[in-house]
Order: structure tokens, then C-alpha cells, then sequence
């Protein structure tokens, strides 16, 4: 194509010399290499985050498909032997395209599925924040959920994210203040200022051959804390008198709390209608029960008590790491580790924040009836597994998912992701799979074919005419 | 012609040898999730502990089999603690227990009573408690433990499982498990081994006397197999471990590069000596060699019950078979001999590190992760993938043998340097319009079982990028920014790209970029090469000038 105006054609010409096409896709491979890298060094989530959805890779991006329509436009009007290469760059924006449209209406989300439960949300990578208000304790509302993305944002205790309460009080607000992307996150106890906490008790329990340091911490004054150990279950703040035994043909250990110092305790033996031994204790305490020589010693004891989480800020992540932001209210500090929630109090009001995944729900439920793993003979090594699953809510059909046979339904895609094993009898707990739909898809597949068609097309004209160009 | 059949008759011979006293490696193992051969087994198991599949007693440097040598662990324990038996590579760790660092195998004495030995691995347990990716070093720890574990569960009889539980899924028994029984057959088998092995000593391996008891040791084995066989229905298909027993000593892949070599010495002759005839012998060494390797390769299909394809050592074997196929094939068309010629010595190259590198080639008979049981994407998208790679290794093979002729004589040599571009650019266009596909294909698996088409996971970027790399040379072609030195240069060089795709990944990204300076898995081997490589083409390019300076 020729043009008049000088500085045009001129400009037209770069754009359809290889002077602009070369260097692009050099760039391309530059930022995909850095991508790799960073997959390696970091995770797949920093790599997209810092490279692969980057505005460097959308200019490259837009520049590649710039540069591959305008040189098939110079080459009007089109010859036989153009055919080819016409279908091979009509193939590549063809695939990037359907790529755009499957990250801009697409779904690809993950649903956990608890054993013999039902889950509908499905939970994908945006992360965002979200406040509760209320006031009388029982009807919550939501006053902000929107999008919180802080890996590319500075925060911090001088530039927070303000999350305006004024209508509670005059300058009131939550504040984001800090965010740490690979945090290392453990619980600790301390003491609550709310007066619907429960209580937390810290324990050893010693014998000749062992010894177990163990947490029982209640979620709220009327909420049940227990554990298992060995052949004893342990309870605190389940009120035996009044409701019973809550398993009678099992050793038991019950705590209550008593007041600012002491706590009660109840132990039973199986199949035994009275405690052999009650009482109360305070900390240091050390009572010997008649299992296996066991003593209980009380280590630390809070009766009004929240769990907080105590955050270490790592350089990588590993499977342990998920990422956490501070927030502050007045003079109140709280970490918040992704997808877990805090209260924070004020005199009239109470909130609770979370940082989540994004939920999106289905329009319908699905249930796992059961989960199955084969083994290879002889090993623990996983050759195959696969679930059982039903829709329902509305009634839907029964299906069978596993790796490489996925479940089509609604428009949706069901794949077989992965499993969670119970960590002391090793049985499967719930089964994970990856959700998805995908809008983009038959774009992609055209622009597949159409590319492959027109690389062998144009290896087998050349072929046929020995030289290149 | 009868030379080369005479060699045929002679290699089909040497491979069905049937000795007395190796009935042992006949006997059924479970092991690794499949049931192998316990030739198989012992090769495996003295591989890890030794590194080699072979025992070479210090003193005399015979050469001993891992069958005998891992049945002897059983027979006398503590007198392999005390030979220098455990193969120790990373210099760290030999600082840390400190060890001798120029020695390689070491005593178990040594190293694990070495009170370091607890910290060392209570140090990879911290990693693994942390979740940690395994550093190079750590990968060196965890092998030490493997060896340490294997070998103490070896020797206490807990390792091996020789005799089938009441299901055909279950762990098989191991022989400190087995039935009074089978117990005693197992005894027996022990006790014959000890008498022969002790009357090989002293009379030698030919004389009668130790042929005789061979026997009698061979019979105990028999015995103990029968006993199985009636005890269960499911013991083991026989046909099949006599097909990998044969495997494992037929080394087929090593026939198939003598025949590579072969013809590449013909082809080498007929230049020197400028000969107008004789490529038909080159052209049946290199069919021979080529059905050999063919034959190989559906052995071990018929093995694995899977396209062996699944990891490093069978993508090299496989690769460096569609490396001779595309050279024949181009050759066919062109008659260059050049073309036949690179891809010959692609071929034996490749196949000369795979047979020479067990440690980090790794050529056991794995069990696949859940995700790859699906043979049909396997075959598709995989295959056409690293076929790719191929074509991509003869423009490598074709450019380094254009650059030498630049090195040589650039003038002189002008026809054959114009003949070789040519065939660098037709495999890679060959390379090109079978990763692209393959690559999609990728996709639609990934789609087909991931749920996405594309999600920028390292491997299939990379394979992303070496097409590329490629395109970007095939378009400067186009153009004719690259002129003949510039696509051998071009050959050489882009391939560095599919070695990253192809080895880097799993061996570099995989084990963490920045720790890779200490790692043991063939990096500093990988490195040199691509070193050399890059240096040779700088070494020609500087001769190019020079003479066209003059």
C-alpha cells in the first residue's frame, strides 16, 4: 500500500516492517521468560499478578495484534498464495481475542465440597473486604463489600484505605493499614473486650509416655470448644448438668468456667452416668484422672477470650503463606488473614470484617455423596480419584467426576481438582474442584484451527516452491 | 551387506544368553506401585544407594550384577556397612560430615553413625514441616535418607515384597512378613546364594563346581516362584517379567547408536575420499539402527503400558528417534548426505547421555501421577510436542556442522554451507508447524482436564517461548535478515531456548532459580555444553570476519 502524505507512509511502513514486528515479539518472550521466573521464585498468583495481567503484557499485547492486522491490511488486495499467512495471523488474534473474552466473562472459581454436604459458592481469585454493622448483636447488616487489591498499592499506618463510619460516630472508620502478600499466620489467645466471649483454657496432659500441650478456646460464650485425644474427648463450656453427656459410650473431660480464676471440672468414664472426679482448678493446678496414669495440668486460663491471629511476614510463599492485612479502629490493631473474619467493638456498635475470596453463587447446589481414591498397588501414591456428586436445589442429575472427565451442567464445567484428607485417619474429608465457564471457549478452538490449518498450509506451499519469501 | 548381518545374528545371540544362576532375576517384586522383575528392582534399588547398576568391587575391579549384590545386602548386612557402598556427590554435605571430599562412595559406618547424620536430616524434616521447596542441597539430604531408609529396610527385610496379599490391589508381603512357609523356601533361596557365591570365590565362576551349585540356587528361586504361583492367581504375568528381565540386559538402545555410528562413519568416508557411491550402505546401517531404536520403543510401550514419553530419559529417547526419522526424511528429498549425517550425530549424542547418565535420566519404569492417565492426550499432545524438539535438535545438529565448515574453509565449502542453511530452515519450519498445533493441543487438554486453555504454567510458557524464538528466525528469513551464517548461527543458538523448555524447567525452575548454582541433577553438565556451544559460534563468527577482512 502507498500513501501520499509522507510522514504517514513512512509510519506506515515501520508498522508493517518487521522492524516493529521482530522487536515485539522479542518483548513477548522477554516478559514471558520474567514470567516463568517469577512462577519459580514466587507462585503462579505472583507471576499473573506482576507479569502475565500486567499493562507491559497488554501493550505487547495490543501492539502484536496492531502490528498483525496492519501488515495483512498492506498486503490488500490479497493473492492465492496470501491465503495462508492471512489464516495463520487471522488465527492468532482470533485466539487472543477469545482469550480476552474468557478473562473478561468468564468463570473459573474453585467449589469446595465437604463429604456427604452440599456448596454452592464458588470461590475465585479477587479478593474483597467486606464490613458488618450491628447493633443489637442479632441483625447484622452489610455496610461495604467491594474489591480489595493491595499488590500493587501502598498502605500504610500514614496512608491507609479508609472505610468511613461516620454515621457511628464522628471520624470513626476502619483503616486498612498494612497488607503483608505471603504471611506466615498462627493463632494466639488473648484477652477479649467483649462480654459475649467465651473463655479459653490452656492444658498439659503427661503421663509416663507422653506428653500433650493442648488450647480449647470457645468462639463465643455459648459455643462448645472440644477435642480428641486418643481415647478421651475433651470439652470446654458444654453445660453437662443441664443438657447430658454429650457421648456416653466415650471417656470424658468437661471444664466450665467458674469465675475470674477458677474453673470447673467433670470427668467421666465410658458408660458411666456420674463423674468419678469433679472439682475446681485454678493455674498450676495438676489432677490426676484414672486414665493411663494421665495428669491435667492447667497451664493458662482466660475467661473472656478471643483468638488473634500473630503474623510473620515472609520473602516467598510456600503452602503455609496466604496473604493478610492489618486494620486499625481507633487504637485497635487487627490482623486479618485472607478469608477469615474479626469483631471489633465499639461502645454502641459491633462490626465484623472480613478479607475474602470473592463467593459467586451458583443457581444451584451440589452435593458429594462420596469420594474415592485408588491407590497404585502396594503405595500411598494416588492413581486415580474421583467423586460422587447430585445437583440439587432444584433436583438435578447424578453425576460422576473425575481427573479428565468433568461435569457439564448449566454452562457451567465441574473438574476434578483435588481432595482434603482427615489428618489422623487419613480418610477423605471433602473433594475440591474447579469451577468453570467460559464464553471465550469456541472462540479459542477457532482461532486453534484456523492457526494450525495456516502453518501447515504455508510449510507446505513453500515446500512446494523450495524458496522462501 | 554380510558384514552387517553377520553383526545382526550376532547381537540377537549375545541377547537371549541364558546364564546359570541368574533365575533369581526372574522373581516377581512389588515395588514402586507395579510389579517388576527383581533384576529390575536391584538395578533400581543399587542405583539409588550406589549410583551405578553394576557393582565394582574396589580391590579387583570386577564388575558385579545387582541382582547378586542386593541379594547379598540381605545375606550379610554388616559387612556392607562396612564397604564403601553409598554414593555421596554434594560437596556440602561431605563438608558436613566431614568426609573426605574427593571420595564418592562412602561408607554406611561413616555416614550414619556419624552423629551429623540425625541433624542433616532433621534439617530436610524443618524444610518439609515448612513447606519449603527443596533446595538442590536438601534434594542431596533427601537422597542421603533415601539410601540410608532403603537400605536398613532392605537389610531387615521389610523393602522387598515378594509374595501377593489376598487382593490383587494390596501390598504384597514383604519377606519379613511371609508365612512359615515360604519363610523357609526364602531361606533356602538365601543359603544356595551364600554357597555359590562363596564356591564362585574360590573355584571361579566357569568350574563345575560352581556351575553345580548355580543350579541348585536356580532350582530354590524356581521353587519358591512355583509355590507362589499356586498360592495365588495373580501372581504375575511371566511373559512379561521374562520381557523386561530381556529389556534391562538387551541395552537395545545401545545397539541402535552402533548402528548410528556406523553409518555415520560410512557417510564420513564417502567425504574424505570423495566417493560417488556407498550411501546405500549408510542408508541401511541407518534403517537398521533405526528399527532397532523403533523396536526398543514399542518394548517399552508394551512394558509400561503407557507411550513412554513421561519423563526426561524417554523424551530424550523418543526425541532423538524423530530426530534420525525427520533426517531421513529431508534427506530423502534433498540428498545432501549432510542432512543424514547431523541428524545421525543428534542421535547418538542424545542417546549416548541417556544410556551413560542413569542418575539424572532416570530409565526405571515409573508409575504415572493421576493427572497424566490419559493415554490418548499423552500420545497427542506430548508426543507432537517433543517430536518438535526434534526437528529443532537436527537444525541444531545441521548448524553446528555448517558452522564448521565456516571454521574450515567458508569459500571451498560454499554449495555444502548453502545446502546445510537450507536444511536447518526446512526443520525448522518442520519444528515449527508441530509445536504450534502441539502446543493447542496442550491446551485443549489442559482444558479438556483443568477447566482453562491457558493459565501461563511455566512448562507450557515455556514451550510458548522457544516457538517464539523460532518464528522470530523463520520471519527474519523471511525478510532475509538472516543470510546463511545467520540461520546456522540461528540453528545453534535458538535451540538453547527448547533446552530450557525441555530440561530447564523440571531441573532448574522446579527446584528454585536461585539456589541452582549446587545442584547435582546434570546442570553443570547442561551448562558447559550450551557454554561451548555459544563460544563455537563466537569462535566462527570471528573466523568469517577474518576472512572476508582479507
Amino acid at each position: 500500500m502507498r500513501f501520499k502524505n509522507k510522514a504517514f507512509q513512512k509510519f506506515w511502513r515501520f508498522s508493517t516492517s518487521f522492524q516493529l514486528g521482530i522487536p515485539i515479539i522479542a518483548a513477548l518472550m522477554i516478559l514471558t521468560i520474567a514470567g516463568t521466573i517469577v512462577e519459580s521464585k514466587y507462585d503462579a498468583w505472583t507471576a499473573q499478578k506482576m507479569i502475565y495481567q500486567s499493562w507491559m503484557m497488554y501493550v505487547v499485547m495490543g501492539l502484536l495484534i496492531y502490528n498483525l492486522i496492519i501488515v495483512m491490511v498492506d498486503r490488500l488486495p490479497w493473492k492465492k498464495h496470501h491465503y495462508p499467512f492471512i489464516l495463520v495471523h487471522i488465527g492468532i488474534i482470533t485466539l487472543i481475542g477469545g482469550g480476552w473474552v474468557t478473562q473478561k466473562f468468564g468463570l473459573d472459581g474453585s467449589l469446595r465440597i465437604p463429604l456427604n454436604k452440599s456448596n454452592q459458592m464458588v470461590s475465585v481469585s479477587t479478593t474483597d473486604f467486606t464490613v458488618y454493622a450491628t447493633f443489637d448483636g442479632e441483625k447484622y447488616t452489610k455496610i461495604y463489600d467491594q474489591e480489595l487489591d493491595l499488590f500493587r498499592r501502598e498502605v500504610s499506618a500514614e496512608k491507609p484505605i479508609k472505610f468511613d463510619l461516620s454515621y457511628a460516630g464522628p471520624g470513626e472508620s476502619i483503616n486498612v493499614i498494612q497488607y503483608i502478600p505471603y504471611a506466615r499466620a498462627s493463632q494466639k489467645v488473648v484477652v477479649s473486650d467483649d462480654p459475649s466471649s467465651g473463655s479459653s483454657i490452656k492444658f498439659q496432659l503427661t503421663n509416663a509416655q507422653v506428653t500433650q500441650v493442648e488450647t480449647l478456646t470457645q468462639q463465643n460464650k455459648n459455643k462448645v470448644s472440644e477435642t480428641t485425644l486418643g481415647l478421651l474427648n475433651l470439652y470446654l463450656g458444654y453445660k453437662f448438668e443441664t443438657l447430658g453427656r454429650k457421648n456416653p459410650q466415650a471417656n470424658e473431660a468437661y471444664f466450665n468456667a467458674l469465675d475470674n480464676e477458677h474453673i470447673q471440672y467433670a470427668f467421666f468414664n465410658k458408660e458411666e452416668p456420674k463423674p468419678y472426679k469433679t472439682g475446681k482448678m485454678k493455674i498450676g493446678d495438676v489432677i490426676p484422672t484414672r486414665w493411663m496414669g494421665l495428669e491435667v495440668r492447667l497451664i493458662d486460663y482466660v475467661p473472656q477470650a478471643k483468638t488473634q491471629w500473630d503474623v510473620v511476614a515472609l520473602e516467598y510463599p510456600n503452602a503455609l503463606t496466604s496473604s493478610a492485612v492489618q486494620i486499625s479502629m481507633g487504637d485497635k490493631k487487627e490482623w486479618l488473614v485472607l478469608n477469615d473474619t474479626v469483631k471489633i467493638f465499639t461502645d454502641k456498635v459491633a462490626y465484623i470484617v472480613a478479607y475474602h475470596n470473592r463467593q459467586i453463587p451458583l443457581d444451584f447446589k451440589l452435593h458429594l455423596d462420596q469420594f474415592e481414591i485408588t491407590h497404585y498397588q502396594g503405595t500411598q501414591k494416588a492413581k486415580e480419584y474421583a467423586s460422587h456428586v447430585r445437583v440439587i436445589e432444584p433436583e438435578g442429575p447424578k453425576a460422576y467426576i473425575s481427573m479428565n472427565e468433568p461435569l457439564k451442567f448449566n454452562g457451567y464445567t465441574f473438574y476434578q481438582a483435588s481432595f482434603e484428607l482427615d489428618e489422623k485417619t487419613g480418610q477423605p474429608t471433602a473433594s475440591v474442584f474447579s469451577v468453570n465457564q467460559d464464553p471465550g471457549r469456541w472462540i479459542k478452538y477457532l482461532g486453534s484451527i484456523m492457526l494450525s490449518l495456516g502453518i501447515v498450509w504455508l510449510f507446505y506451499d513453500r515446500r512446494k516452491r523450495r524458496t522462501a519469501v | 551387506m554380510r558384514i552387517i548381518l553377520s553383526f545382526l545374528l550376532f547381537f540377537a545371540l549375545s541377547s537371549f544368553s541364558w546364564a546359570a544362576g541368574d533365575r533369581l532375576k526372574y522373581l516377581p517384586v512389588q515395588d514402586a506401585g507395579r510389579i517388576k522383575p527383581f533384576d529390575s528392582f536391584a538395578r533400581e534399588t543399587l542405583e539409588l544407594i550406589y549410583g551405578r547398576s553394576e557393582f565394582k568391587r574396589p580391590q579387583s575391579g570386577k564388575k558385579e550384577p545387582a541382582y547378586l549384590i542386593v541379594m547379598s545386602f540381605l545375606l550379610s548386612p554388616e559387612s556392607w556397612v562396612d564397604a564403601p557402598l553409598f554414593e555421596v556427590n554434594n560437596l556440602e554435605i561431605k563438608k558436613y560430615l566431614g568426609l573426605k571430599e574427593e571420595d564418592k562412595y562412602f561408607k554406611g559406618n561413616d555416614l550414619f553413625k556419624n552423629e551429623k547424620f540425625g541433624n542433616l536430616i532433621q534439617q530436610l524434616e524443618d524444610q518439609r514441616q515448612a513447606k519449603a521447596k527443596l533446595t538442590p542441597y536438601f534434594q542431596a539430604v533427601q537422597r542421603l535418607e533415601n539410601q540410608f531408609f532403603t537400605f536398613r529396610e532392605l537389610t531387615a527385610g521389610r523393602y522387598m515384597k515378594i509374595l501377593p496379599g489376598a487382593k490383587q490391589e494390596d501390598s504384597w508381603i514383604s519377606i519379613a512378613e511371609l508365612p512359615a512357609d515360604f519363610q523357609s523356601q526364602f531361606v533356602l533361596i538365601s543359603q544356595n546364594l551364600a554357597k555359590y557365591l562363596g564356591e564362585m570365590g574360590q573355584s571361579g565362576e566357569k568350574s563345575e563346581a560352581t556351575q553345580k551349585l548355580a543350579l541348585e540356587f536356580d532350582e530354590s528361586v524356581q521353587h519358591f516362584i512355583q509355590k507362589a504361583q499356586t498360592h495365588s492367581s495373580f501372581y504375575s504375568n511371566e511373559s512379561k517379567i521374562s520381557a523386561e528381565v530381556f529389556y534391562n540386559s538387551a541395552h537395545i538402545f545401545r545397539w541402535a547408536y552402533i548402528f548410528y555410528l556406523l553409518a555415520a562413519l560410512v557417510i564420513l568416508v564417502i567425504w574424505i575420499r570423495g566417493l560417488s557411491r556407498g550411501m546405500s550402505i549408510a542408508w541401511t546401517l541407518s534403517i537398521i539402527g533405526f528399527l532397532i531404536q523403533t523396536g526398543g520403543f514399542v518394548f517399552r510401550v508394551y512394558l509400561a503400558e503407557r507411550p513412554p514419553v513421561t519423563n526426561m530419559y524417554e523424551t530424550v529417547v523418543w526425541v532423538s528417534w524423530g530426530t534420525v526419522l525427520f533426517a531421513m526424511i529431508l534427506e530423502k528429498i534433498y540428498q545432501y548426505k549432510s542432512i543424514l549425517f547431523s541428524g545421525l550425530l543428534v542421535g547418538i549424542f542424545s542417546m549416548v547421555v541417556a544410556d551413560m547418565a542413569p542418575a539424572i535420566l532416570d530409565p526405571s519404569i515409573q508409575p504415572l501421577e493421576a493427572v497424566l492417565r490419559s493415554n490418548y492426550w499423552l500420545i497427542v499432545h506430548v508426543m507432537t510436542i517433543t517430536i518438535s524438539y526434534a526437528a529443532f535438535f537436527l537444525a541444531f545438529g545441521l548448524g553446528d556442522l555448517g558452522l564448521i565448515y565456516y571454521v574450515v574453509d567458508s569459500k571451498k565449502y560454499q554449495s555444502q554451507i548453502k545446502n546445510i542453511s537450507t536444511g536447518v530452515y526446512r526443520a525448522m519450519q518442520i519444528g515449527v508447524a508441530f509445536l504450534a498445533p502441539g502446543i493447542i493441543l496442550g491446551g485443549v487438554w489442559a482444558d479438556y482436564s483443568w477447566g482453562r486453555f491457558w493459565g501461563w504454567d511455566p512448562k507450557e510458557t515455556w514451550a510458548l517461548i522457544v516457538l517464539l524464538g523460532y518464528i522470530i528466525v523463520l520471519h527474519a528469513k523471511l525478510v532475509n535478515w538472516l543470510e546463511n551464517f545467520g540461520m546456522l548461527v540461528s540453528g545453534v543458538l535458538t535451540f538453547n531456548l527448547v533446552i530450557m523448555a525441555w530440561y530447564g524447567v523440571n531441573f532448574l525452575l522446579g527446584a528454585g532459580l536461585h539456589t541452582y548454582g549446587f545442584s547435582t541433577g546434570g546442570v553443570q553438565y547442561v551448562a558447559v555444553f550450551t557454554l561451548a556451544h555459544v563460544l563455537f559460534v563466537l569462535y566462527a563468527a570471528v573466523m568469517k570476519k577474518n576472512r572476508s577482512n582479507k
